[in-house]
C-alpha cells in the first residue's frame, strides 16, 4: 500500500478511490490470515484510518 | 473459500493433456465450495422445492462435458467459470419457482433470507471486528450475528452480492470484477459502498452520499 502523501487535499472521488484501494488490500489481508497492524494504517494512511477504521468497527 | 492454487492448475494442466483422473479430481476439489456459494444464495422458499446439491451435481455434469472447450480457451479462472454456472442455474430455479403460478413460493412463504446466511453472518461479524475480543465481547456476537443477518438481508442485490462474494467465497477483488464484469477500480468502489452500507444499517456514524 502506498502512502497517502497529501490525503487531505484529495477531491472526494479521488479519496474514494484510494480509500477502496485501502480496504481491498486490508480485505485480501484478513482473508489470508493476516490481522490488520492499524499502526501501519494510520502511518501509511493517516487521510483514511479514521473511516477504515469504522468501517472494521473498530 | 475456493481451492485456488498451484495444484488447481496442474490439475488443469492435466486435464489438457487428457488425464481423466486430473479431471475428475479438479471437479472434485471445488464441489464443497460450489455447494457453499449454492447455499447462499438460495433463499429458504426455494430450497423448500430445490436441493442445493442437485444444482451442485447438474453444474459438475455441465462441467465435465464442457471441459475440453473450457480448456481450450480459459477465458476466466477455473473457480469463476464453475460459479457463473452455477449462477445461471440458480437463476433459472428462482425464475421457476418465484413466478407467478398458482403455486409459486411467494405465496407460501415471506422468508426471503438465505439459507446459509446464519452460519455465515457470524463469520462476517468476526472478520469485521476486533479479532482479539474481550469474553464480555464474544459474548455479545450472538446478537451481533443477528444484526449483521438483518443488515445483510436489508442490502439491495447488488451491495449483497459484493459482501458475499469478498467476505463469504474471499473472491480477490480481480476476481469480483471479472464475475461481474466490471473494472477492478470499479469493484472495489462497489465493494466500499456496499460497505458503508452495511456500516450504515448496522448503526455506524458513516456519513455517506447514497446516490448509487
Amino acid at each position: 500500500m502506498a502512502q497517502d502523501v497529501n490525503a487531505s487535499e484529495m477531491s472526494s472521488d479521488e479519496r474514494d478511490a484510494r480509500l477502496a484501494a485501502v480496504l481491498d488490500a486490508l480485505t485480501s489481508q484478513v482473508a489470508a490470515g493476516d490481522s490488520i497492524r492499524w499502526d501501519d494504517v494510520a502511518a501509511q494512511h493517516p487521510g483514511l484510518v479514521a473511516e477504515l477504521k469504522e468501517l472494521w468497527a473498530r | 473459500m475456493w481451492p485456488i492454487s498451484d495444484q488447481t492448475q496442474e490439475l488443469l494442466d492435466g486435464a489438457k493433456q487428457g488425464d481423466a483422473e486430473a479431471a475428475g479430481q479438479l471437479l472434485d476439489r471445488h464441489r464443497d465450495a460450489l455447494r457453499r456459494m449454492v447455499d447462499m444464495r438460495m433463499d429458504r422458499r426455494i430450497q423448500q422445492r430445490v436441493d442445493a446439491s442437485d444444482i451442485v451435481q447438474e453444474v459438475m455434469i455441465e462441467a465435465n462435458r464442457r471441459l475440453g472447450t473450457y480448456l481450450e480457451n480459459p477465458v476466466m479462472p477455473f473457480h469463476l467459470w464453475l460459479r457463473q454456472m452455477a449462477k445461471d442455474r440458480l437463476i433459472d430455479a428462482h425464475r421457476r419457482h418465484r413466478g407467478s403460478g398458482k403455486r409459486s413460493v411467494d405465496r407460501e412463504q415471506a422468508n426471503v433470507a438465505p439459507a446459509a446466511m446464519d452460519r455465515s453472518t457470524l463469520e462476517l461479524a468476526a472478520q469485521l471486528c476486533d479479532p482479539e475480543m474481550t469474553p464480555a465481547a464474544a459474548a455479545t456476537m450472538q446478537e451481533l450475528q443477528k444484526r449483521f443477518q438483518a443488515a445483510i438481508e436489508e442490502l439491495d442485490e447488488h451491495d449483497r452480492e459484493v459482501v458475499l462474494m469478498r467476505h463469504f467465497e474471499q473472491l480477490s477483488n480481480s476476481d469480483v470484477a471479472q464475475a461481474l464484469g466490471l473494472t477492478e477500480p470499479a469493484a472495489s468502489m462497489r465493494y466500499l459502498r456496499a460497505m458503508r452500507r452495511l456500516r450504515k444499517l448496522l448503526g455506524g456514524t458513516n456519513e455517506e452520499d447514497d446516490t448509487p
